[in-house]
């Protein structure tokens, strides 16, 4: 370094605390010279990203500072245009693609803008832009990636009969039975979620948000909750905080044991899926018996959660408990190892690039478990449980120890008394809230208008994990796909929202 | 969405009449709900429930089933997708709606991207409601196809 060497530039969260405090204190709006210069420090700086979304007027991208505090930038696009931030978070690009369908904002320096959700089966395009545009009919071709020469292309989906949220998965595979080049095409199970919440009031939008995607429902509607009482300054009390944890773990063994069953069923591994499918119809029919609801949908509600929780979650920590050694036994038929070591691997630093958290995450020496932000969770309680392998038997081993761990925190969760959650923010009339969900974080962002939904975003860590798979298909056996799309835990209704 | 009508619906409608020998396939299309009604309908299809007992089959082509289910909205980008599945289905077939979603379109109603549930766009030859409906409660639906009385559907259900 020489003396003349220029002063080191602001960190990327500096620069955008240095905008215009728009939220209390999280949101600042940029200039775009700002924005510019943000998005080049996000090329050296390692502040985490998490989504990215727009209103009617900007967009904002949410990270978190020091990895738990929620930071929001936004910026008004000019002319329809802002600068992407795909180039320095590769995991930016599946939501500056929605933002183009959704918007029509167009993301300049994008890695990639082609339609992620719009197929040109819509009445509009743009449909939710100021001024949605006309459809052309019949709809374009869809814009697929050239496939590499002397390879055939395999297509899956949408409809299989695979009691899956539809999709399509367009594979080119060369002549040994090596997958080349993986490519989703999405959009199918999209149902305009962030529509049909604006102009809902808060409970109306909670209900919605529990039909998001069924396996995270608990998690979705927490998000939400959260999002709006941070909005309006009005905190949860340790009764609903308790019962919100409660409900979320109860949700995890049901949706890890969904997970587990549909991966060892494509493993071949029968025996494991079906003492998956015995167990999680168990933990079900409790959920149903006693808490009125199999899949726990409105359970959760703005300000409280349903005090059932705690008879459930003694009978499912009996469950687990008690299903333990079958698990065990399923896992250890033999063959199954040899199937799913080393397969299907997401190595860390990819991982992290293209925003893959939750058990996925997990599985690649990722720490990203957001319950160590939400309310409830004392950090004693959580471990750490993150793998190296990043391949699918890292993905069922995460699972499996998670299923455990679930048990120990039903049982610690009813026993002891929760984190008391610390005083709410003054009402501001937005809110970010999240929830580690089965399949990872949920995030949820709210501006609310005399009591209304104005504007909202909803973030599901499927977008993350269906482009995480495009590049781990690439080079995978023919033969694997299956079992590895399923070892993510993938589900399109979540990704399409 | 006069394509899809007229590809569902026909001018008459034969009472449906499945084969009464052999299993009754069904093939499942999710045309883009929350995937509550498919995971209801997924756990049908494995081990807690003893399905094949109930002479319900779940087939992975059309080409092999007698009932088409349907969970989930009908989206603008699946209404193709479930036209096709339909056409590939040799007579006679039966179209099932199951959950609030496939039914009228339950928490999603027509939109840009959504064109809503079956009811009033094809004949529908059961609809099994709920948000969502209970396995037992689509097995149940699906044994009314076959003319079994509720009570033992119900009964061949409650395997768990
Ligand atoms: S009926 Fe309910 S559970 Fe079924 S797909 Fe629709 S929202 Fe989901």
């Amino acid at each position: 370094m020489t003396d003349n060497a220029e002063p080191a530039p602001p960190a990327a969260a500096a620069l955008i605390r240095r905008g215009e405090d728009e939220a209390g204190g999280w949101r600042f709006r940029l200039e775009e010279e700002d924005w510019h210069a943000l998005g080049a420090a996000l090329r050296r700086d390692p502040l985490s990203f998490v989504t990215l979304w727009a209103d009617g007027r900007d967009v904002h991208a949410l990270f978190l500072d020091a990895g738990e505090r929620p930071l929001v930038a936004s910026v008004e696009p000019y002319g329809g245009r802002y600068l992407g931030l795909s180039a320095a978070r590769p995991a930016a690009a599946p939501c500056e693609r929605c933002v183009q369908d959704l918007w029509g904002f167009s993301a300049m320096d994008a890695r990639d803008s082609r339609p992620w959700l719009d197929q040109g089966l819509w009445t509009a395009t743009w449909p939710l832009g100021a001024r949605p545009g006309p459809v052309a009919w019949p709809p374009e071709p869809p814009d697929f990636r050239p496939v590499p020469r002397d390879h055939a292309v395999w297509g899956i989906g949408p409809a299989d009969g695979g009691h899956r949220a539809p999709a399509h998965l367009r594979l080119a595979l060369d002549g040994g039975g090596a997958v080349g080049q993986a490519e989703w095409r999405l959009g199918y199970a999209h149902r305009g979620v962030v529509a049909r919440l604006t102009g809902l009031d808060a409970d109306g939008a909670v209900r919605l948000a529990g039909r998001a995607v069924a396996g995270a429902s608990v998690a979705h509607q927490s998000a939400l909750c959260r999002a709006i009482e941070d909005a309006t300054g009005q905190g949860a009390g340790a009764a609903a905080v308790r019962s919100r944890v409660l409900l979320a773990e109860i949700e995890r063994a049901a949706t890890h044991l969904l997970d587990l069953s549909r991966v060892a069923g494509a493993a071949g591994a029968t025996a494991l899926a079906a003492e998956c499918d015995r167990l999680r119809e168990a933990i079900l029919e409790q959920c149903g018996r006693i808490g009125g609801h199999r899949l726990l949908m409105d359970r959760v509600w703005v300000g409280g959660g349903d005090e059932v929780a705690a008879a459930i979650g003694a009978r499912v920590a009996d469950l687990l408990e008690a299903g333990r050694d079958g698990l065990a036994r399923g896992r250890a038929w033999p063959g199954l190892e040899a199937r799913i070591a080393g397969v299907g691997v997401l190595d860390a630093r990819a991982a992290r690039s293209l925003g893959v958290g939750g058990v996925a995450g997990r599985a690649s020496a990722r720490e990203a478990d957001l319950r160590r932000l939400v309310p409830g969770y004392r950090r004693a309680w959580l471990e750490s449980g993150v793998r190296r392998g990043g391949d699918v038997a890292a993905r069922i081993d995460v699972r499996l120890a998670e299923l455990g761990g679930v048990a120990r925190l039903l049982r610690l969760a009813l026993d002891g008394p929760p984190d008391v959650p610390p005083a709410a923010r003054p009402a501001s009339g937005e809110g970010v809230g999240c929830a580690e969900g089965p399949r990872g974080g949920v995030w949820y962002w709210v501006r609310l208008v005399g009591g209304r939904i104005a504007a909202a975003h909803v973030c599901d860590p499927a977008l993350a994990q269906a482009a995480a798979l495009e590049h781990v298909l690439a080079g995978a056996r023919d033969e694997d796909v299956a079992m590895i799309v399923r070892s993510f835990g993938l589900s399109a209704a979540g990704a399409d929202l | 969405m006069a394509l899809l009508r007229a590809f569902l619906a026909r001018g008459f409608r034969p009472a449906i009449r499945l084969p009464a020998v052999g299993p009754m396939g069904v093939f499942h299309v999710e045309t883009g709900g929350c995937e509550g009604c498919a995971m209801e309908v997924a756990a049908l299809d494995g081990a807690a429930y003893a399905l094949s007992a109930t002479g319900v089959r779940f087939v992975t082509t059309p080409r092999l089933a007698d009932v088409l289910l349907v969970t989930g909205p009908l989206t603008r980008g699946m209404a193709p997708v479930l036209e096709a599945a339909w056409h590939a289905m040799p007579d006679p077939r039966a179209l099932v709606a199951v959950g609030a979603c496939a039914i009228d379109g339950g928490p999603f109603g027509e939109n840009y991207a959504v064109l809503g549930g079956l009811e009033g766009r094809a004949p529908l030859d059961a609809s099994i409601p709920g948000c969502p409906p209970s396995p037992a409660a689509i097995v149940a639906g699906l044994a009314g196809l076959l003319g079994v009385s509720g009570a033992v559907a119900s009964g061949l259900s409650s395997s768990a």
